[in-house]
């Protein structure tokens, strides 16, 4: 039976769709599912605790998943579609995944919480105090990095964008006007 | 082509309602789940109907929601980064470091973050003393137990 990879049949038309019909489309998918379902338990048993290894462990696994759904997509009579929306399943587990490690770990309103529920009812200025060390860390830390990813040139005490760091603003600014942030930071 | 123009043009559409509901209200992420909720059900109508339960269709579905996901990653981290903060304030003229370091200040950091909790009703102030909400118990164990699974200490 003839297939446009790029067409889709109605469920009127007299071509009968099958599970057998689709058996390249299907497989990918569920290897997809797998795959991640299989990375997701190394990742939790391993437990990488620095940022870059487990961004490392999902990049990779993200590029080598993504070469043997274009491979299997070239060798079989699966779909572009199906391919894009295999890589994509990846793609939506990696990021939720990193998210939530991210949060997890480092999260400012999860510290302050926390800290509330330690000292039950703590007056303000202390969480405040506290935090701000937190906050103190954070701001040199990321000031440095900044600089280190060529956003922002430091001489002396002066700061200023670079060119990719003014491209930078425009692309955030543009998606707080898409997003219609209001009170951003 | 229709099953690639399908996830694109939902997620343009989401943006679009995304863009129009900042009108009536201010939650920008409770907003964006709201429009990829509506968006996302009229997308999984669509494609049953249409094309029936197929691989094709189930991929046009979840690329929707792994571009929807995206872009709430995109837009979340303009909000809430320190290191996007930091950029729009040099942007904004605050070019110095001392300056910086004046306005960029740490306690108004965390301030904003209280008065944050606070809009979300996590947690209650009366004034000088600060206490966490009922609901803010399930949003802490759940944070511990994330913490525990990732292997954070």
């Amino acid at each position: 039976m003839p297939t446009d990879r790029n067409c889709c049949p109605s469920r009127d038309s007299p071509m009968q769709e099958t599970m057998i019909d689709h058996l390249p489309d299907w497989i990918i998918l569920i290897v997809s599912a797998t795959w991640c379902l299989v990375h997701g338990t190394l990742c939790l048993t391993l437990r990488p605790t620095r940022e870059a290894a487990i961004f490392g462990a999902h990049a990779a696994s993200f590029l080598l998943f993504s070469l043997t759904a274009a491979i299997w997509t070239a060798l079989t009579s699966s779909q572009f579609i199906t391919m894009i929306g295999a890589v994509s399943l990846h793609g939506a587990y990696s990021l939720s995944f990193l998210e939530l490690w991210s949060l997890s770990q480092g999260s400012y309103s999860f510290s302050i919480l926390d800290m509330i529920d330690r000292c039950k009812t703590p007056k303000r200025i202390d969480v405040v105090r506290e935090m701000a060390v937190i906050g103190q860390q954070k701001k040199d830390g990321r000031i440095n990095a900044l600089a280190g990813n060529g956003l922002i040139a430091i001489v002396g005490p002066d700061v200023t964008l670079t060119l990719k760091g003014k491209l930078a603003v425009a692309a955030i600014r543009s998606m707080y006007r898409l997003a219609h942030v209001r009170d951003p930071g | 082509m229709m099953y690639l123009i399908l996830p694109l043009a939902s997620l343009a559409v989401t943006v679009f309602l995304h863009f129009l509901s900042g009108f009536l209200m201010n939650a920008a992420v409770m907003r964006f789940a709201g429009c990829v909720a509506i968006v996302g059900a009229a997308l999984v109508a669509i494609c049953y109907q249409y094309f029936g339960f197929t691989p094709g269709s189930i991929s046009v579905i979840i690329s929707f929601f792994a571009l929807a996901e995206l872009y709430l990653f995109a837009f979340t981290l303009c909000m809430a980064s320190v290191s996007v903060n930091i950029l729009i304030r040099i942007a904004d003229g605050q070019a110095h470091l001392p300056t910086l370091d004046l306005k960029y200040n740490s306690d108004q950091m965390v301030k904003l973050r209280i008065l944050r909790l606070e809009e979300a009703g996590l947690i209650r102030s009366d004034g000088n003393t600060l206490a966490l909400e009922d609901k803010s118990l399930r949003v802490l164990s759940g944070s511990r137990t994330l913490r525990k699974l990732f292997g954070h200490t």
